[in-house]
């Protein structure tokens, strides 16, 4: 089947950019693997061999770039590649001709020696890619977060795993890059100042076809959690500051049509100056600096998070405890649901400024096949009630405490 | 290359108060964004014979929009929709806010919430202490604050990049109700301000430049005209001390290695300085880039893991280039970067990845104006020091022989120290 095109042209954006998304089913080998490969094939080429080649060849397209990301949404792996530059070019400056050619050669001719990837490139994008690793451990925000997402057996982790950066050689990458987009799923998007027709020349020239995209149903229609007790861990270290993490389970992923009642309870929880943890626990009380509410990626799952003194954590607990009694009963004000709702209505509409907006909307139309357009999104939030966020919110069951605690 | 339809969309005006104002006009725009650019931060260590102490503007910051109800102006915000916010840097301090709704009545309240009267009590103020120092601690324990502000202590003695800019946990306990209502009416004038707008016109109620200056004329408090602000900083040419390199116990994983020098540029105009600002950074990364052939070797060789970032502290002295590498053995990274920088002369400069590294950046430049905040808040910036609000890029881009060995010579002249961190076991 060809690749399918979803086209946003608009003359007032500063950059044209084409997505060419790969859809892969999601599993934790294949997310590590994906990310490895991300960055060997935007390494070298067999045109471009070096790095500093393939720097040259962006400047000559006028600073356009050809960059590949490998992310975990909604069920899928998705293998980005993102070729883009600044607009006011056309297609017989070269500039566009220049970028589509070496986001072709990105895609279909890597840098091969004897059959397979170089040794040396895949071993220094294993080191980046532990890098990463690395470095959110020394983020003790992002660390608290991360260990307190493990107690629930997450789908993968985003940023993939030591052992599977251990295990892999050149020639089981090579394998995976030949087997995933033999199997993959692509979609693409081209937006801003990009020609369509140009795009989709481009992509039918491409030596892919695309299978159907797996079923990712069973994704957002969940069952209710039973509960289970809640686990809890406390670390300490040598730390300035203490972080608390607790997480919840709840019956809605980032495809749920639930998703958007979950969007306004998290908010009214704590996603602006007048949440009720905000308020309570930062202007209030004065414990912390950070508290937020937010959904643990795709998963069906939510965590809320702060940074404080450790002798202050049992505060901070009861008033977690609280603020999310008070919405699982409804027992907020019409103010705080009314401007909550406008928050959000106002980013959705901002979000329609941008070129992101493509990915939010027409991603989740491709994946789930019915249609996710700002309209609908807009009529979505409209019809949250107080009764819809006190219903889900009342399913929310708290699985995990971690405390990264500052030595006494 | 550049969308000649750019300078069509600005307006510009200088309000009767002073207050220097730039609106980038997107009819078709939902978003809207508004800054508001005070000249007074984290810089800005003396006020008229006061000292400072460490952090106030930023303390400034965390409670300008108190009301003299004492409730906070940042709920306002939320009840018309708007996502509203502020920072403190080292030259000023913004208030800046974004929506697709109300924006009129935002920017009524972002002026009036600024320029108004803040109610600043022992309370209040040490409520927000509290929190202040709970945002301290979370710098204290980033390994790239540390990194920062160790590397920049090596590289001055006095000069006001040696302190955080939210400041220490001892300077935030001299800030007083008094201090900040003094510091607010000092500084907070218009004549002291920058104000920027990028959205709809119609959206925040203008509908030509014209409506755009005598609104604004109209939603300013009354009271203000234009005055000369006091000098904030007393400038000392800094001699620096204990060049070389220091380390530190920190809680990271693999050592972090942070290279920088600290290069006097007082005698250039505001225009040339950032020209050199874009071509440093592009040099930098013809010779630490990823793609350069010293970061592969690094990296082959195993002494760096990952890309080595580049950042580049800027003022109207110094330009002070950082790089930050991870690396195992730190003792020969700082030893190869070292090498690298001391052979830089014209002999050496890839000239063709120098170039690259421009236009790169020149794309980015380009792409910023489809970001509203990005695009107002670098607008604001480029004003506050003198310059046209949007940059012409084309002319950044170009870099000529001239440039390059001016740049050169800053370099070579330039003093440099390293500062690790070191894993803890």
């Amino acid at each position: 089947m060809s690749i399918p095109l979803i086209s946003v042209p608009s003359p007032r954006f500063h950059e044209a950019r084409l997505v060419l998304h790969v859809l892969l089913p999601l599993s934790q080998e294949t997310l590590s693997l994906s990310i490895v490969l991300a960055g060997v094939l935007t390494h070298a080429t067999a045109a471009h061999p070096t790095l500093r080649s393939r720097l040259l060849a962006k400047g000559e397209a006028h600073g356009g770039t050809v960059v590949a990301f490998a992310t975990m949404r909604h069920a899928l792996v998705d293998l980005a590649f993102i070729a883009s530059a600044p607009a006011g070019l056309d297609i017989e400056s070269g500039t566009l001709a220049a970028i589509l050619s070496l986001l072709r050669e990105t895609l279909c001719a890597p840098l091969l020696v004897h059959g397979t990837f170089d040794e040396a490139i895949v071993k220094q994008e294993v080191a980046i890619a532990k890098s990463a690793l690395h470095r959110r451990a020394e983020d003790k925000g992002s660390l608290a977060l991360h260990e307190a997402h493990e107690f629930f057996a997450p789908s993968a982790d985003p940023l993939g795993t030591l052992e599977d950066f251990d295990l892999l050689t050149p020639e089981r990458l090579t394998r995976f890059y030949a087997e995933a987009f033999a199997q993959a799923s692509f979609y693409a998007e081209a937006l801003g100042a990009f020609p369509p027709a140009v795009m989709e020349g481009f992509l039918a020239s491409l030596p892919f076809s695309g299978k159907e995209l797996p079923g990712v149903e069973s994704f957002y229609d969940l069952e209710v959690p039973s509960p289970c007790p809640c686990r809890e861990k406390t670390v300490r270290d040598n730390l300035s500051q203490s972080w608390l993490v607790s997480s919840y389970r709840v019956p809605v992923t980032s495809l749920s049509p639930e998703r958007t009642i979950l969007s306004v309870a998290l908010s009214l929880l704590g996603g602006s100056y007048s949440s009720l943890l905000f308020h309570r626990i930062r202007e209030e009380k004065g414990l912390c600096y950070t508290i937020s509410a937010s959904p643990y990626g795709s998963d069906p799952a939510f965590f809320i998070m702060t940074g404080l003194q450790k002798k202050d954590i049992p505060c901070a607990e009861r008033e977690i405890a609280r603020a999310l009694a008070d919405v699982a009963q409804g027992a907020f004000t019409d103010e705080l649901l009314a401007s909550t709702k406008q928050s959000l209505d106002s980013d959705f509409l901002s979000l329609a400024d941008h070129l992101a907006s493509s990915d939010f909307f027409q991603t989740r139309s491709f994946i789930r096949r019915t249609p996710c357009t700002l309209e609908s999104t807009r009529q979505a939030l409209s019809d949250v009630t107080r009764e819809d966020i006190a219903r889900l919110m009342a399913h929310a069951t708290c699985e995990a405490v971690y405390r990264l605690e500052e030595e006494s | 290359m550049m969308n000649t339809d750019d300078l069509t969309r600005l307006w510009t005006t200088t309000l009767s108060s002073g207050m220097k104002v730039a609106f980038y006009t997107v009819p078709e725009a939902h978003e809207g964004c508004a800054d508001l650019n005070v000249a007074f931060g984290a810089k800005d260590r003396t006020l008229e014979t006061l000292l400072l102490p460490a952090g106030t503007a930023h303390f400034l910051e965390h409670k300008t929009f108190t009301r003299e109800d004492g409730s906070d102006a940042a709920l306002a915000f939320d009840a018309l929709g708007l996502a509203v916010n502020a920072q403190t840097g080292y030259d000023a301090t913004e208030y800046f806010f974004s929506g697709a709704t109300h924006l009129k009545e935002g920017l009524a309240l972002l002026l009036g919430f600024v320029l108004g009267t803040p109610r600043f009590t022992k309370e209040n103020v040490d409520r927000e202490r509290a929190i202040i120092s709970q945002e301290i601690a979370m710098y204290e324990d980033d390994p790239a604050s540390a990194l920062s502000n160790g590397l920049m202590r090596r590289l001055f003695r006095h000069y006001y990049y040696i302190d955080d800019i939210a400041g220490t946990q001892d300077g935030i306990k001299a800030v007083t109700p008094e201090l900040l209502a003094h510091v607010h009416e000092v500084a907070y004038v218009p004549a002291n301000m920058t104000l920027t707008l990028h959205g709809a016109p119609e959206a925040f109620g203008f509908a030509s430049k014209e409506e755009l200056r005598t609104g604004l004329e109209s939603l300013l408090p009354s009271g203000f005209s234009p005055r000369a602000v006091p000098s904030m900083v007393t400038y000392t040419p800094d001699e620096g001390r204990g060049f070389g390199h220091a380390t530190r116990r920190f809680n990271v994983n693999d050592p972090l290695v942070i290279f920088g020098a600290r290069m006097d540029v007082s005698r250039l105009d505001a225009l040339t300085r950032e020209r050199q600002a874009v071509l440093l950074a592009s040099l930098m990364g013809s010779l630490y880039g990823f793609a350069s052939p010293l970061a592969g070797s690094l990296r082959d060789e195993g002494i760096v893991l990952g890309a080595m970032s580049f950042s580049c502290e800027e003022d109207e002295h110094y330009l002070v280039p950082c790089l930050t590498a991870r690396s195992p053995r730190p003792a020969e990274a700082r030893k190869r970067i070292e090498q690298a920088w001391k052979a830089l002369d014209a002999s050496t400069l890839d000239r063709p990845a120098i170039a690259a590294h421009q236009a790169i950046q020149a794309g980015s430049m380009i792409r910023e104006r489809d970001s509203a905040l990005d695009n107002a808040m670098s607008m604001a910036s480029r004003l506050s020091l003198g310059l046209p609000p949007l940059a012409r890029v084309r002319d950044l881009e170009e870099m000529s022989e001239h440039d390059l060995q001016e740049l050169l010579s800053w370099v070579q002249a330039a003093p440099t120290a390293f500062y690790t961190l070191l894993p803890r076991s």
